[in-house]
């Protein structure tokens, strides 16, 4: 068996894989491309030589998580999710601040604390805008003397979202994408819910 | 000796030997730790119970030793001159755990993993192993035969409990996964489609809560109490879904997604049954109960025909229509 042909197999397949999603794979075929030119640089079939070119393959472990975090990252953009961009940022910069195995897992273990506060935020931010409509609406169709109970139940869901979202406006809710792409409403049907909420937070 | 300490002292013994392997075992720092290794062990043979043993000064601060340590070595480089190809069973070890925690009916991906351990028995050593798991596509196999298996029969449950953002999602990933060419793809397009049916939901939720479950809550507290105050709760959430959506009763409960959500959940949880009798039954109940709830009030005002139609994903979804928007809208816009 020739240890350096196999290895070369190897990573070229891998390779050609990564190369069929140029933009998904970017860092993975950087990494293989790196190991295929430290082995290049190799004559002779030495094992010691080849473990000391690809060491533990962390090149490959790294590179795979950034593109996994890069990946999440363009989702996030896709759909307006500033605070879902911020978690991957986090993510991804703690996979490259790691420089081995050890430190990369526990890294991306911490980082998910962080980076997971602020993706629950955004999906808590969500329900509760999807809660506050739902409340406005019942406290507009409520009868007279339940009126104050629906008005209690509006402006309770209104202090929490405050607390996931310290930026809410009735202006936010109306203008902020991710908000709006949970809404059925046009700006007309939108702005009298919004006006229900105005009379209720009076 | 407890079960929690003797798990953790095989885990370092792991570590350990797999540092041994990489830097040889005169290595300065690892006989430091091995040093430490065998003061835990013989602490544990001591101390009986796991809150003893954790709770004993010169335990914690080993431990603390230990784990920075493990951190140095594993930044230490390898000693090339004792490196050996790994041999295959290492590599493959992995592969039969998960193998006997699979479910017995994933059979397609069982299938995938009996493959893996027939090249395990041709396989000289690792790299063999590695290179033919890599030309057979091995590693992305194993991922897609996975995740389809994982889907099946879950449109059909979406379907029964009317989640037609769910029945998108599903349909959306059967039709993805096997034309995918990289694991990262297939963790791409995944992401991307869970993402989509969180809003979907939620838009979903939102239009369900402001339409039917409006209507059919007040519905049925007047049912029960007859009192004038659930009487004009059904007055007034009847006349705001006429101006929202621009519809009376009868057209409300013909929406094919309203229609869809009173049979397959309202009808079922009220007559335990989600035939297609009862749930007409239960309408025309419905009906019946806004009709004696409107008695002698000024009749409903619709509001004007723009109004059938909502918006997602920032394009229009007309009411009639919402399973298609589902399926069309956000990739539209995205």
């Amino acid at each position: 068996m020739n240890i350096l042909e196999e290895l070369k197999g190897y990573f070229e397949t891998r390779l050609n894989e990564c190369k069929t999603n140029q933009e998904l794979n970017k860092h993975q075929i950087a990494a293989y491309t790196a190991y295929l030119e430290k082995l290049d640089a190799i004559h002779d079939d030495d094992y010691g030589k080849v473990a000391e070119a690809i060491g533990e393959m962390f090149l490959i472990a790294r590179a795979e998580q950034r593109d996994r975090y890069e990946s999440l990252k363009r989702i996030k953009t896709l759909f307006g999710d500033r605070e879902g961009v911020k978690a991957e940022q986090i993510m991804i910069d703690a996979v490259q601040a790691s420089s081995n195995h050890t430190e990369l897992y526990s890294n991306i273990s911490r980082a998910k604390d962080d980076a997971g506060i602020l993706i629950q935020n955004t999906h808590r931010a969500l329900e509760l805008i999807v809660k506050l409509i739902t409340r406005c609406v019942e406290y507009h169709v409520s009868c007279k003397s339940r009126k104050q109970k629906r008005k209690a139940e509006v402006v309770a869901i209104w202090n929490e979202l405050q607390q996931c979202d310290p930026e809410i406006t009735v202006d936010k809710i109306m203008m902020h994408k991710p908000y709006r792409r949970v809404i059925p409403f046009d700006n007309e049907r939108l702005s009298l819910i919004l006006s229900w909420l105005g009379e209720v937070l009076q | 000796m407890d079960d929690t300490i003797k798990q953790m002292l095989s885990g370092y013994q792991t570590a350990l030997a797999a540092y041994k392997q990489k830097l040889g075992e005169s290595h300065a720092k690892l006989m430091k730790a091995y040093d430490i290794y065998a003061k835990l062990c013989k602490k544990a043979e001591l101390l009986n119970d796991a809150m003893t043993f954790y709770s004993d000064k010169e335990v914690s601060t080993s431990m603390a030793d230990m784990s920075a340590l493990l951190v140095e070595l594993a930044q230490e480089k390898q000693d090339t001159s004792l490196a050996t190809i790994p041999s295959v069973d290492q590599v493959a070890a992995a592969y039969h755990i998960a193998y006997e925690q699979l479910p017995m009916e994933m059979k397609k991906t069982r299938s995938v993993y009996e493959r893996i351990f027939e090249i395990e028995k041709q396989s000289q050593n690792a790299l063999t192993f590695l290179r033919t798991m890599a030309d057979e596509k091995i590693f992305l196999k194993l991922s897609i035969m996975q995740q389809l298996e994982q889907l099946e029969g879950k449109k059909e449950e979406a379907q029964r409990n009317s989640n037609p953002v769910m029945v998108n999602y599903y349909e959306k990933m059967e039709a993805k996964i096997p034309n995918v060419m990289s694991i990262a793809e297939l963790e791409y397009y995944a992401n991307l489609e869970s993402e989509i049916a969180i809003y979907q939901n939620w838009w979903d939720i939102l239009l369900l809560n402001t339409s039917v479950t409006l209507l059919c809550n007040a519905i049925a507290g007047w049912l029960l109490t007859q009192s004038e105050d659930d009487r004009e709760e059904v007055e007034n959430a009847y006349r705001f879904i006429a101006y929202f959506y621009g519809i009376d009763m009868d057209e409300l409960f013909a929406v094919p997604r309203f229609k869809d959500h009173v049979v397959k959940v309202i009808s079922k949880s009220v007559n335990n049954s989600n035939s297609m009798e009862s749930a007409e039954a239960l309408i025309s109940q419905f009906k019946n109960a806004i009709q004696a709830c409107m008695n002698g009030r000024d009749p409903v005002k619709r509001g004007p025909a723009k109004n059938q139609t909502l918006i997602l994903w920032e394009r229009e979804a007309p009411l009639q229509a919402l399973e298609e928007a589902y399926k069309t809208n956000v990739y539209k816009t995205l």
